[in-house]
């Protein structure tokens, strides 16, 4: 076969595979909230649509199409329609960069589980990541209106504020793997140990701007419904309201394939090297696969667990937490990463 | 292919700083100038210089535009008067000078060549070699003018902070005194409202 066609083929492929189990996996995502926040509080939840609730999902997608469109008259027209697709295609964006999975052998040809192996694979995420909160930002000032105004001022405060603390909490990966790429960093993982037992410190500061650059709880406060009604979606109705959970679950599930891949080994099975998952050839990739996907589920299922059980921080609560201790103990961690790989004997 | 998509990128970035500067709405201002920037990116990937798009995407797009937007609706900026164009001597000098030295380095350019990025700022590693070794200098020179220039925005914000503290004790006193001889009640402020209400349910 033509080697180009095969490469925009297998391209094409990866492309639509992964933007597809990131929205359904967004969807279910949806349903496991309810469900599970129904069981943490002794109810039952949504389980009458089809086995257990499990199509919830299409029903939620059927009705929200069906209702009205509701534009306000004060909107700003253009920014309000074009803000949810803002929050939305930045979510969709990152997935191009994440390794799904060790390489795939079709018809003698090696094809990496990942739609692009850039070398700034990192940077890459976060460039696009910072792009997704103009959408909220956006949102709160097309609608005209007072609470989404003052969602959207916190919002833009909040992710500024947490951006860096996420990016100084991942230069200690990087220093020791030497490499931006997310194959360099799974790799230097499924050698040595997990990034998450190495560099505890900034796992738990990643894990914390997870929570506050998705907006969920406890750090929540741009949709804070006590103060300020919805946030920034108060005004928006019908699809483009479900435009908003659909970005906001599907960054949630790109941070919890970061946290796989950065921390948790991305596909590496604890105890199995990498030359024995490579023996096993196309199986090895698929349970490889299945290693990253169960990370991530669990990880989205730590996502629910602290938002129904932790309540919300006050705004000035989450500010100081991101200034005061996220950045000092970001670079902290550096200093520390820097002083353990000195070379022994330079000192 | 890439001619076209050369085009395209650098036809955009143009177009939307020239919308940039056109539009009235200052939130639509900025959100003009994020899409030139992100032109601008797309033009650093065409040269394989992917680390400066990102970082252009990063800092500015991602970070520093944001700010721009924070600010302004922070502050409520309304949309901008048409005012209409007044010439002046001093405008048209600059504009002339302007349009020579562009036409100049036009010139100097000599004709178009599709080139590639300099290895050097193609990927990070080289790049943070360059900084580290033979720029550290400079390097490290502009970061403490940086960290100099962040420091003296938190002395002069500490200052006028503690000025209004000290003014701030001082209001309420000054209320009260004016109140007072109004009311003729020199004591509690209060009583004069308590009499006030006392005599309306009386009447």
């Amino acid at each position: 076969m033509n080697e180009t066609v095969f490469y925009f083929a297998t391209t094409l492929g990866k492309i639509v595979v992964f933007t597809h189990l990131a929205l359904i996996l967004a969807a279910l995502m949806v349903l496991g909230e309810r469900r599970i926040s129904a069981v943490m509080q002794s109810r039952l939840g949504p389980n009458r649509v089809g086995y257990g609730g499990l199509l919830q999902p299409i029903a939620d997608a059927l009705k929200f199409f069906f209702k009205e469109d509701v534009v306000p008259g004060q909107v700003e027209k253009v920014l309000y329609i074009l803000a949810p697709a803002i929050t939305v295609i930045p979510a969709l964006l990152t997935i191009a960069v994440i390794p799904f999975g060790p390489a795939l052998t079709i018809f003698g040809t090696e094809v990496p589980l990942v739609i692009a192996d850039l070398d700034i694979g990192i940077l890459f995420v976060f460039a696009i990541a910072s792009l997704g909160v103009y959408g909220v930002v956006l949102a709160g000032w097309a609608s005209n209106s007072r609470y989404p105004l003052l969602g959207g001022v916190r919002s833009s405060a909040q992710m500024i504020s947490y951006e860096l603390v996420l990016g100084l909490s991942v230069i200690g990966i990087f220093m020791s793997t030497g490499s931006l790429r997310l194959l360099d960093v799974v790799a230097a993982q499924q050698d040595g140990v997990w990034f998450a037992f190495s560099q505890p410190l900034g796992f738990l500061l990643f894990v914390i701007c997870a929570f506050a650059e998705t907006n969920r709880l406890p750090f929540d406060t741009p949709e804070a419904e006590t103060e300020l009604v919805a946030g920034y979606h108060t005004e928006y109705s019908s699809m483009k309201f479900a435009m908003f959970f659909m970005g906001e679950y599907t960054a949630m599930f790109v941070f919890a394939a970061l946290i796989s891949t950065l921390f948790l080994g991305g596909w590496d099975i604890p105890f199995v090297t990498a030359e024995q998952l490579a023996a096993w050839g196309n199986w090895g990739s698929l349970l490889g696969f299945v290693s990253f996907f169960t990370k991530c589920l669990c990880f989205m299922f730590f996502y629910i667990w602290v938002r129904w059980t932790i309540p919300r921080f006050r705004f000035d609560q989450t500010m100081a937490l991101g200034w005061k201790v996220g950045i000092p103990a970001g670079v902290a961690n550096i200093v520390a990463t820097a002083f353990i790989l000195l070379p022994p004997g330079t000192l | 292919m890439a001619e076209l998509l050369f085009w395209l990128m650098g036809g955009g970035m143009v177009f939307f700083t020239m919308l940039t500067i056109w539009s009235r709405n200052p939130v639509h201002c900025t959100v003009f100038m994020i899409l030139s920037f992100a032109a601008t990116a797309g033009l650093f990937v065409m040269l394989d210089a992917y680390l400066i798009a990102a970082m252009e995407v990063l800092v500015y797009a991602g970070a520093i535009l944001m700010l721009f937007l924070f600010v302004i609706m922070m502050i409520e900026l309304r949309d901008e008067e048409q005012e209409g164009l007044r010439l002046n001597p001093l405008m048209l000098v600059a504009a002339a000078t302007f349009l020579l030295l562009l036409g100049r380095a036009v010139g100097d350019l000599g004709p178009v060549v599709q080139s590639q990025a300099n290895e050097m700022i193609g990927s990070p590693a080289p790049l943070a070699e360059a900084l580290f070794t033979r720029f550290v200098v400079p390097f490290e020179a502009v970061s403490l003018l940086l960290l100099g220039a962040i420091l003296g925005v938190v002395v002069l914000n500490q200052r006028s902070r503690d000025e209004r503290a000290s003014i701030g004790p001082a209001t309420p006193d000054a209320g009260g005194g004016s109140a007072a001889p109004g009311s003729g009640a020199p004591s509690v402020p209060g009583a004069g409202a308590g009499a006030g209400v006392a005599d309306g349910s009386a009447s």
